[in-house]
Order: structure tokens, then sequence, then C-alpha cells
């Protein structure tokens, strides 16, 4: 009765699997709340501690709680799983690394650049002195 | 052995194919959350590219409270875990402590949703809504989404409830059990990459 319930629901858990995915789980939620509350390292070393910690963590959640595997049973789950990375990465990675690009782009400007942009917000104080005659066709042209 | 090996994994898969109505459903459901973590990495990326855009409005330093975060955290931790008792306890033909484990990781879920709702609405009341600036505005769409993903799953918990008291655990009980294992640990997952990215990073920029 017992084992033919057992085949007919494709669930495979066991005490021993939710209680190690639990401890290690508290472990890896602890370690970077841990460092980012203390603060005690430089920002680079906190960045790189709390990604991998989730990473680790998404792994022992989807080995313990999710049960996913390399066998035989998991094999389409597992392939749809890494599509599924694949998909991700290149959405996240992609996005982020266009609008980076364009956010500096956008920016980051020369003092030549800045003149051509905003000569009436500029004081005349911090202009640099061989830029002025340059700003004053920009400034003439703006004026009806 | 290699004719042993060959013949092994047709043979499963014509098994699979029409003899377990079951199995191809769960693959279905997994086939879905595979399409709902496509969702959450470009609701995140949204999140990444705006987590500048402070507009003059407050920063994610300003905004979180970290020991209420790892609060939340806690709540759907321990929450995935008493799913997966539910579950050894479905194994067990246990119906009472399937029930009385899915009420105590409901639970942990309203109250994973209470903070989250109480935190919502702090910010809003304070002007920080969605409309304050794109920061808070992608904030708002990120954690909300996981949010109302929790709520449906709450429901469903309520519903699968009712069901293992009304119906006992037949095999269409049990079949929906395990979706709704895969749906709730998978929410969980999601929220490791929000308290990483959103609440963590955001604390430190």
């Amino acid at each position: 009765m017992s084992h033919n319930h057992e085949h007919a629901v494709p669930y495979h858990g066991n005490l021993k699997d939710y209680l190690t995915g639990f401890v290690l789980s508290l472990i890896l939620t602890a370690i970077p709340f841990g460092l980012v509350m203390a603060g005690k390292m430089s920002e680079t070393a906190i960045m790189v501690g709390i990604f991998l910690a989730a990473l680790v963590q998404v792994v022992v959640h989807l080995r313990y709680f999710l049960h996913l595997d390399t066998s035989p049973e998991q094999r389409w789950n597992l392939m749809v799983f890494l599509f599924m990375v694949i998909s991700i990465v290149i959405l996240v990675v992609g996005s982020v690394w266009i609008m980076y690009n364009m956010r500096i782009r956008m920016t980051d400007y020369t003092p030549s650049t800045n003149m051509n942009m905003s000569a009436v917000d500029m004081p005349p104080p911090v202009m640099p002195a061989q830029a002025a005659p340059m700003a004053m066709p920009m400034s003439e042209k703006g004026q009806p | 052995m290699t004719a042993q090996a060959l013949s092994h994994p047709a043979g499963h898969a014509v098994e699979h194919g029409s003899h377990d109505p079951v199995s191809n459903t769960t693959f279905g459901f997994w086939l879905y959350i595979m399409t709902d973590c496509v969702l959450f990495a470009s609701v995140f990326a949204t999140f990444v590219v705006m987590s500048h855009s402070y507009a003059g409005g407050p920063t994610g330093k300003e905004l979180f409270n970290l020991p209420y975060v790892f609060g939340e955290t806690m709540c759907l931790l321990f929450s995935s875990v008493t799913y997966g008792f539910a579950m050894l306890a479905m194994l067990r033909n246990e119906p009472s402590k399937v029930v009385t484990w899915l009420g105590i990781t409901f639970l942990l879920g309203l109250g994973f949703i209470g903070m989250e709702v109480n935190e919502f609405a702090h910010m809003i009341m304070e002007g920080n809504g969605p409309e304050r600036s794109g920061y808070l505005s992608s904030f708002f769409t990120l954690v909300g989404t996981h949010g109302t993903h929790v709520t449906f799953g709450l429901i469903w918990i309520a519903v699968m409830m009712a069901q293992v008291m009304g119906k006992g655990l037949t095999t269409p009980v049990r079949s929906r059990l395990v979706r709704l294992s895969m749906f709730w640990h998978f929410l969980d997952i999601v929220w490791i990459g929000v308290f990483t990215v959103v609440y963590l990073m955001g604390v430190m920029q």
C-alpha cells in the first residue's frame, strides 16, 4: 500500500535531507547578514562573501528541499533547470551590462562637453580660463 | 552491460509517458516554476538597473532594517522545513499530522507576509511609496511580486489543508501536495536572491 503510493507520487524527501538543508541554510543566512552588519571587511570582500553564500544556499535548497540531483528520474528536471539558468544569466548579465554602459556614456563628460551641455548653468568662477571663449558662442547662440 | 544501459532509459521513458500521469503533471509544474524564475530574473535585472535611481529620495541604507529582514528570512526558512515535515507525514500516511504541519507552515508564511505588509505600509506612509523614485518603483515591483506569490501559496496551503481533511490522502491530493512543496521551496529560493540583492546590497550602498 505504502509502496504503491510512493510509486504513484514522485517524491523522495527524507528527514535527514530536510534537517541537513535547514542547518546549512541557517549558517548560510547568518554569514551574509553577519558580514554586512559587522561591516568590518572591505566592501568588495563583503560583496564576494554575500554572493558566494547566496549561491551555495540556492544549491543547498535545490539539493535538500527540492531533491534535485543527477539521478535518471531527475534528468529532465535538471536539463530544464540548466536551460533556465542559461536564460536568466543572458537576461540579467546582458541587461546590466547594456544599462551600465549606457549610464557611463550618458554621465561621463569631460570639461569641454560639460560646457556645451550647460554653459548657462555653469558658475563663472569654476570655468577654466581657456574654455571661456568656447562657451561664448554657445550662450550667444542661446539668446534670441 | 551496454545492452542493459541502452535498454533501461528507453523502457523508463515509455513507462513514464503512458502510465504515470502524476509524474507528467509534476514535470509540467516544474516547467512552470522555471518560467516563473525567468519572470523573477527580469524583475531582478530591472531592480539592479534602477538601483541608483534615487531621484533625491531615500537610499536602501536609510530604508532597511536588517534584523527585521533577518526575521522575515527566518519565517520563510522555518516554513520550508515545516512544509518538508508535512510531506514526510504524507509519506507515513498520517493525514492529521499533515494538516498540523501545513497549519504551522501557513502561520509562518502569514507571519512573513504580515511583516512585509507592515514594512510596505510604513514606507508608503512616510512618503516613500513606489512613486517616490525609480529605485523604489523597482523595489516594490520585485519584493511585491515575491509577496504576491507567497500570498497565493498561502491560499493554496489553506485549500490543501481542507482537501486533506475532507478527502484524505488520495493520489490526486498527494500529487497536489508535491506540487505545492515545489512552489513553496521555490519561493524560499527566490527570497535568497531578494535579501542578498535588495536588502544586504541596499544597506551597503
